[in-house]
């Protein structure tokens, strides 16, 4: 039963090794987009397979999207094609590590908990403590610009991304930046590529820059019965010495579902599968060893804490609860202890603890539970969306007041977690899944994407039910640099074979 | 070639007869910049809003006219010469603090306000612009954008990209666009990000908004001092390896400080082989134990001597030696040329003796005086540009140094820019893709190429780009 269109991804299938071309749709399932599945799966296990899948795709004018270990492809717009699902969570090897310069080189398939382990032994780690989790890998995690409550202090991956191996859509592979710490030698192309949802390129590798681990490590939980509270404390500290590392408030209505998502839904938790054969393969059998050993225990340790659902302590439904993270020699922890008491005293706190002494935005129970935030909105309703409002931090107060309203009108709770950097995510979590509940999400969307352009910001909606997606952009009101956007597309992709639609509608 | 009397007229009647330069005198003013390059324009303009930005770029698409940006002309790699003549836009009369919002820690900027007239603008409020090049005195935020500058403390801080939120750019068509904003993470694409550091190949900037960083609780400078290169080299590896991430780590050579002290007087030991300024800054708490580690791997690899500033004044003396260096070496030497390579920090002995090797092996006197935390070198060539062979072996000895920098796994530049002084050392360390990819993005941005034309891609690559044969001159301030 060929078809003219089988015969082009006939191809592909050429390309890769056997059992790495799937078209059987119980396996083609795990890469659906959207309720859209591709027509088939294609595992590269080489920088050069990428180039190759890429340039018959071109002259196939075949609709590629990049996978990883398919953590969040929940996000962005439909896919407009979807042919295939180019996986490259193969492409796991760290290509190159050096501790004293503190620089990094990983693949793209790499995942976030593998790479932590390796820095972990120099002393070292990577800012990108994503909501995406440990199984996230380097190529998604850049291909969302996701990023973690440690933000608060490093930035996000445009700030400790060095340089970028990718292809484009022609299948041309091309690196942009360098290995060093500093270089300013031509455009920083990988800059465009994060947050780009690989439609402007498939990444294949990424150089970081690394940061030292901080020898002691606190994490203080101070409760409001407000945000107006929280919000005190936020503008306190930001205009005082301290040097949080991490500073997140928590809003009653998102405690309520931190701490009580259901368990039994929780056996589900999705652990992807990887080939340790072929880790083996490249680091040689003690690391993948370990490497196993290591996921194997991250995925443990997620089952446990999802199971551990309502036993999240810290967080209260009455409270307002802020979540700071200060790192340092033990006087610099001291230091924090001292001054945040203080400052939260004179803010108006209901209490102040101090949770020591390993737990840390890595570790730590709380954060690993507001990391999980998008997945426990999620479970808590079944047309959960998660909106990320990004307005300057004198705008919170605004916002937090916009959708509480919205919350009241509409009768359907409406959680927060407010990021001091500038951040916003808002969980609206429906009821139900029907014609009239997606009709009343998508207004309360609506209102929350005109309070956040009120307050001089803007928000998108990161993850939503599909028929939501088609009721509404997603992306917010229309920014006047999108034809900008559209002309680097062209060039990079000149025949939208790249997650087309996926960003913005390009 | 003149540019043509209608288009002048043009320009008079949009800026005022004060706002336009065509006379040949005036314009030989503005042929120069720090870098050894020279290129004159037709015409120089100064255009006082977005308004006449637009009006300028709309006359000189009518006229098929390049146009190079300008800000106080101290970059060091050519990026504000008019390499193929027509209109030089200097923004020195675009130079209004438009908001300052220190609840936010924002300001918005227009592109001619001097980098350290920010930073005093907000002092009052304990904030303050962290990009700060050697030339902060005089350099525009606008030019830091272009060359995505850095400076000393950008080894903690961050360089330019990692302070600008937003841009207002006006394209080659003459429309204007913003990209990014003052809230953190705007949708779509970094354009932002790309357009920073794209030394105005791909728009001209005409206002910015920046973060601004709160000022330290605590500061120490400390000066480390050497009787050997290598001690000094192998005491940045291990402070790096470390994990104490200082503010700043600077490093003076034997011959650099000499010439430092005999006008800086800034207190360098005369009879040192290398230096470390070193700064630590943050809480109190974290500074005093810092500072001690600091003392700690200092002695170990057998440091003379480390003293720390006792005062406000002892530590402005010795910035004041580190960033006056480049006038220092001006007194010494006909000529020099400063180069500007980054390597991986863990190479950085092996590769200063490198560079002495190929100093020998030319016949130059090669200073060191640099970035150490970074590993962002400026080896500094002295010759004397009156003779012809030694300014062809001079650019050789250049071009091994950036080889070298090259093959240990470095760049050409840290932050001063490819300009054109390094266009033809561009394939060295990107193939012939990944320039492409660059075309394209400056296709996207620039389609007709007049903006800044000459400048980042090699000859043959840009849009019929002419290669002029730079001429050494001895002004150069890092």
């Amino acid at each position: 039963m060929s078809t003219p269109a089988d015969a082009s991804l006939a191809r592909l299938e050429g390309i890769a090794a056997s059992g790495d071309f799937v078209t059987a749709p119980d396996e083609l399932a795990q890469y659906e987009i959207d309720g859209v599945a591709p027509r088939a799966g294609i595992r590269a296990s080489s920088a050069d397979q990428v180039v190759e899948i890429l340039r018959a795709a071109f002259s196939e004018r075949l609709a590629v999207i990049p996978v990883g270990n398919a953590t969040q492809l929940g996000v962005g717009s439909p896919p407009a094609r979807y042919d295939v699902a180019l996986v490259l969570s193969k492409l796991s090897q760290r290509l190159g590590y050096d501790p004293g310069d503190l620089t990094l080189t990983a693949g793209a398939g790499m995942t976030i908990g593998m790479l932590s382990l390796e820095l972990q032994k120099h002393g070292q780690f990577l800012p990108l403590d994503s909501l995406a989790g440990d199984f996230a890998t380097v190529g998604g995690i850049l291909a969302t610009n996701s990023s973690g409550p440690l933000r608060h202090a490093y930035g996000t991956a445009r700030d400790f991304v060095l340089g970028l191996d990718y292809v484009n859509g022609e299948g041309a592979r091309t690196k942009s930046g360098g290995r060093v710490v500093k270089s300013v030698a031509g455009y920083d192309i990988h800059k465009l590529h994060i947050g780009a949802l690989g439609s402007l390129g498939v990444i294949l590798s990424a150089n970081f820059k690394t940061f030292p681990l901080p020898a002691t490590q606190a994490t203080f939980v101070v409760r409001f019965a407000e945000a107006d509270g929280a919000l005190k404390l936020r503008a306190a500290v930001a205009a005082s010495d301290l040097q949080p590392r991490a500073f997140d408030m928590v809003s009653p209505e998102a405690a309520r579902f931190l701490r009580h998502t259901d368990a039994a839904k929780a056996d589900h938790l999705d652990v992807p599968d990887v080939d340790w054969e072929d880790t083996r393969k490249y680091v040689g059998e003690e690391k993948a060893a370990e490497y196993k050993k290591k996921y194997d225990e991250a995925a443990a340790l997620a089952q446990e804490s999802i199971a551990q659902a309502k036993s999240a302590p810290l967080f209260s439904e009455k409270y307002w609860t802020v979540l700071i993270a200060a790192g340092g020699n033990e006087r610099v922890v001291e230091r924090h202890c001292r001054d945040l008491e203080a400052l939260a005293e004179q803010a108006g706190a209901a209490s102040f603890s101090e949770a020591r002494p390993e737990d840390s935005p890595e570790g730590c129970e709380e954060w690993r539970w507001i990391r999980s935030f998008p997945d426990c909105a999620r479970r808590t309703s079944p047309a959960a969306a998660i909106l990320k409002v990004t307005v300057l931090p004198s705008a919170f107060a605004a916002v937090i007041s916009a959708t509480k309203r919205s919350a009241e009108q509409n009768d359907v709770p409406i959680a927060a977690m407010v990021r001091a950097a500038g951040v916003v995510s808002c969980a609206v979590t429906p009821r139900e899944n029907d014609d009239a509940a997606i009709t009343e999400l998508a207004a309360v969307c609506e209102e929350i994407i005109a309070a956040a352009r009120k307050a001089g910001g803007s928000a998108v909606i990161e993850l939503c039910p599909p028929a939501l997606k088609r009721k509404m952009n997603i992306w917010g009101v229309p920014r006047g640099d999108i034809e900008l956007m559209r002309r680097l597309k062209k060039e990079f992709d000149p025949a939208g074979i790249l997650a087309p639609g996926r960003m913005m509608g390009l | 070639m003149a540019l043509a009397r209608t288009l002048i007229a043009e320009l008079v009647r949009i800026l005022g007869p004060a706002g336009v330069l065509a006379r040949r005198e005036e314009l030989m003013m503005y042929e120069y910049d720090g870098s050894i390059e020279t290129a004159r324009p037709e015409a120089v303009v100064f255009p006082r809003s977005t308004e006449d930005v637009v009006r300028i770029v709309q006359a000189a698409n009518r006229h098929d006219v390049p146009i190079t940006g300008r800000g106080a002309g101290t970059g060091l790699s050519g990026g504000a010469l008019a390499r193929q003549g027509g209109i030089l836009m200097v923004f020195s009369r675009m130079n209004r603090i438009l908001e300052l919002d220190v609840e936010n820690q924002r300001a918005v900027v227009q592109p001619g306000v001097v980098n350290l007239d920010l930073s005093r603008a907000v002092a009052h409020a304990g904030l303050h612009f962290a990009p700060d090049p050697s030339s902060q005195k005089s350099c525009t935020i606008g030019g830091n954008v272009a060359e995505n500058a850095g400076g000393p403390h950008t080894l903690a801080y961050g360089v330019t990209t990692n302070h600008v939120l937003g841009l207002e750019l006006v394209l080659p068509s003459g429309e204007v666009v913003r990209v990014g904003g003052k809230p953190v993470d705007s949708p779509g694409f970094d354009l932002c990000g790309i357009v920073v550091g794209s030394e105005g190949t791909l728009g001209i900037v005409t206002e910015i908004t920046v973060r601004l960083t709160r000022n330290p609780e605590a500061v120490k400078t400390l000066l480390a001092v050497f009787d050997r290169v290598d001690d000094a080299t192998e005491t940045v590896v291990s402070l790096t390896a470390s994990g104490i991430t200082p503010a700043a780590c600077e490093m003076l050579d034997g011959w650099t400080l000499r010439a430092v002290e005999a006008y800086v007087h800034a207190g360098f030991p005369l009879d040192s082989a290398a230096v470390l300024l070193i700064e630590v800054d943050g809480l109190r708490e974290a500074v005093e134990t810092n500072a001690e580690l600091v003392l700690v791997i200092c002695r170990k690899h057998h440091a003379r001597e480390v003293r720390a500033a006792r005062d406000e004044r002892e530590r402005a003396l010795l910035w004041k030696g580190r960033k006056d260096a480049f006038g220092a070496v001006g007194r010494l030497s006909p000529s020099y040329y400063v180069q500007d390579g980054v390597i991986p920090r863990t190479r950085l002995p092996e590769t200063l003796r490198r560079i002495d090797e190929i100093g020998k092996q030319y016949g130059f006197e090669i200073g060191n005086i640099f970035h150490a935390g970074d590993g962002n070198l400026h080896p500094i060539i002295l010759f004397d540009q009156r003779d012809r062979s030694q300014y062809d072996r001079a650019v050789s000895a250049a071009s091994d140094i950036m080889k070298w920098c090259l093959s240990v796994g470095g760049s050409l530049t840290g932050e001063h820019g490819i300009g054109f002084e390094k266009s033809e050392l561009m394939p060295l360390m990107f193939s012939e893709a990944d320039l492409e990819a660059m075309q394209r993005v400056r296709r996207a941005f620039n389609p007709r190429g007049i903006l800044n034309p000459g400048k980042i891609f090699p000859f043959g690559k840009g849009c019929g780009e002419v290669r002029m044969r730079p001429e050494p001159v001895t002004s150069a301030a890092s």
